[in-house]
């Protein structure tokens, strides 16, 4: 999920630098104090769950947890995961520099959008926390396919598809237990 | 209990730390004539079939073009000393560059005939009777990862960064207030 230096078009990643610069201004303003302890707890499991490396198809892919980041912090979501990237990128070397900005896009739009599912109150909340786990892995893999497609590069998007669901169901189980652990001990976090 | 079960979780979570690493790293064995290239995530995890491309020192054109083979292996026989270029690739994303410098030292006489002794180590296939039968003078090895500090303490280095953060914003946030 963290795309290396080197693969993605140049051009592909002004654009994304710009967008992604712009998301982080606008979704981290007007922060509340009470929000940030909330953001910081996200960060630091973000950070963490990217370490454990789940080797499948000779590759390795890991948790991402965007989906629950997107569940507990709605837009708030996008500058926590630039901030993790950006440490994940110097400290361990995971994806690169110059496309940070892509990683942030692609994963924060899976965040996004399991923001936007977890919203629609009349769908079951089982179903509503599963599909937000599901969509924050899946989503960010298949704009990172489609970027691989415009750059020419990698394994195409079934193949990516294929590596990668197994990774968003087991999310989608995951988001679905810690919602219910949160409803029972601390639901204010996750309403 | 409970606070024994968490901070058992909390153990067993940073002791397996090792078994992580997420970045492709990449390992440098030199053993004449040849340079073994060795690429992968973790020790368990080799990336095997990943495109891998060797560039000359001075032109900097490909040398040699090729892909690991299931124990995330690539041989290349250098012709000349200089820095050489290595490039990584498993098309998932991950992608690695390597740099190693191949001495005037390894074309001379004296470094093959100490190595001839050792030419059926090379040929063994499991990994670790191959460093078993490394040599100081002929085989070299050099590693490039991210590992080189311990996992560990760059995770607890991340999230001290982390709450040191959003600590410090909090503390401007309420101060403000």
């Amino acid at each position: 999920m963290h795309i290396a230096d080197g693969i993605i078009d140049i051009h592909l990643s002004i654009a994304a630098g710009v967008v992604s610069v712009s998301l982080v201004y606008f979704s981290g303003r007007k922060l509340q104090a009470e929000e940030i302890p909330v953001m910081g707890i996200t960060g630091a499991a973000l950070f963490v769950s990217s370490l454990l490396h789940i080797p499948i198809a000779g590759t390795s892919i890991h948790p991402g947890l965007f989906g629950l980041a997107g569940i507990i912090l709605g837009l708030r979501a996008f500058p926590v995961i630039f901030s993790v990237l950006l440490l994940q990128t110097f400290i361990f070397q995971h994806g690169g520099l110059f496309v940070l900005v892509i990683n942030a896009l692609n994963m924060g739009a899976g965040a996004f959008f399991a923001w936007l599912l977890w919203r629609v109150k009349h769908i079951p909340e089982i179903f509503r926390s599963f599909l937000a786990g599901f969509v924050g892995i899946m989503l960010p893999a298949m704009l990172m396919a489609i970027e691989f497609r415009l750059s020419g590069y990698g394994m195409g998007i079934f193949y990516i598809f294929s590596v990668y669901i197994v990774l968003a169901l087991l999310e989608g189980v995951l988001a679905v237990s810690i919602v219910k652990f949160f409803k029972k001990v601390k639901s204010d976090i996750i309403n | 209990m409970k606070k024994k079960l968490t901070l058992n979780i909390v153990i067993l979570f940073f002791c397996s730390a090792n078994l992580w690493a997420h970045a492709l790293n990449l390992d440098f064995e030199v053993k004449h004539p040849f340079v073994i290239i060795e690429a992968g995530f973790s020790k368990n995890n080799m990336v095997a079939n990943a495109n891998v491309e060797v560039l000359s020192p001075e032109t900097e054109e490909v040398f040699q073009k090729g892909r690991t083979d299931s124990y995330g292996r690539f041989i290349f026989m250098p012709d000349m000393h200089g820095l050489w270029k290595v490039k990584v690739d498993d098309n998932m994303g991950h992608r690695r560059e390597g740099q190693l410098e191949i001495s005037t030292s390894f074309f001379e006489d004296n470094y093959k005939k100490e190595d001839s002794h050792a030419d059926g180590c090379a040929e063994e296939p499991k990994k670790k009777e191959k460093h078993h039968c490394s040599h100081e003078h002929t085989h070299d090895h050099a590693h490039l990862s991210s590992a080189e500090i311990p996992l560990v303490y760059k995770i607890i280095f991340g999230l001290a960064i982390i709450f040191g953060i959003t600590g410090l914003a909090f503390g401007l946030k309420s101060g403000k207030k």
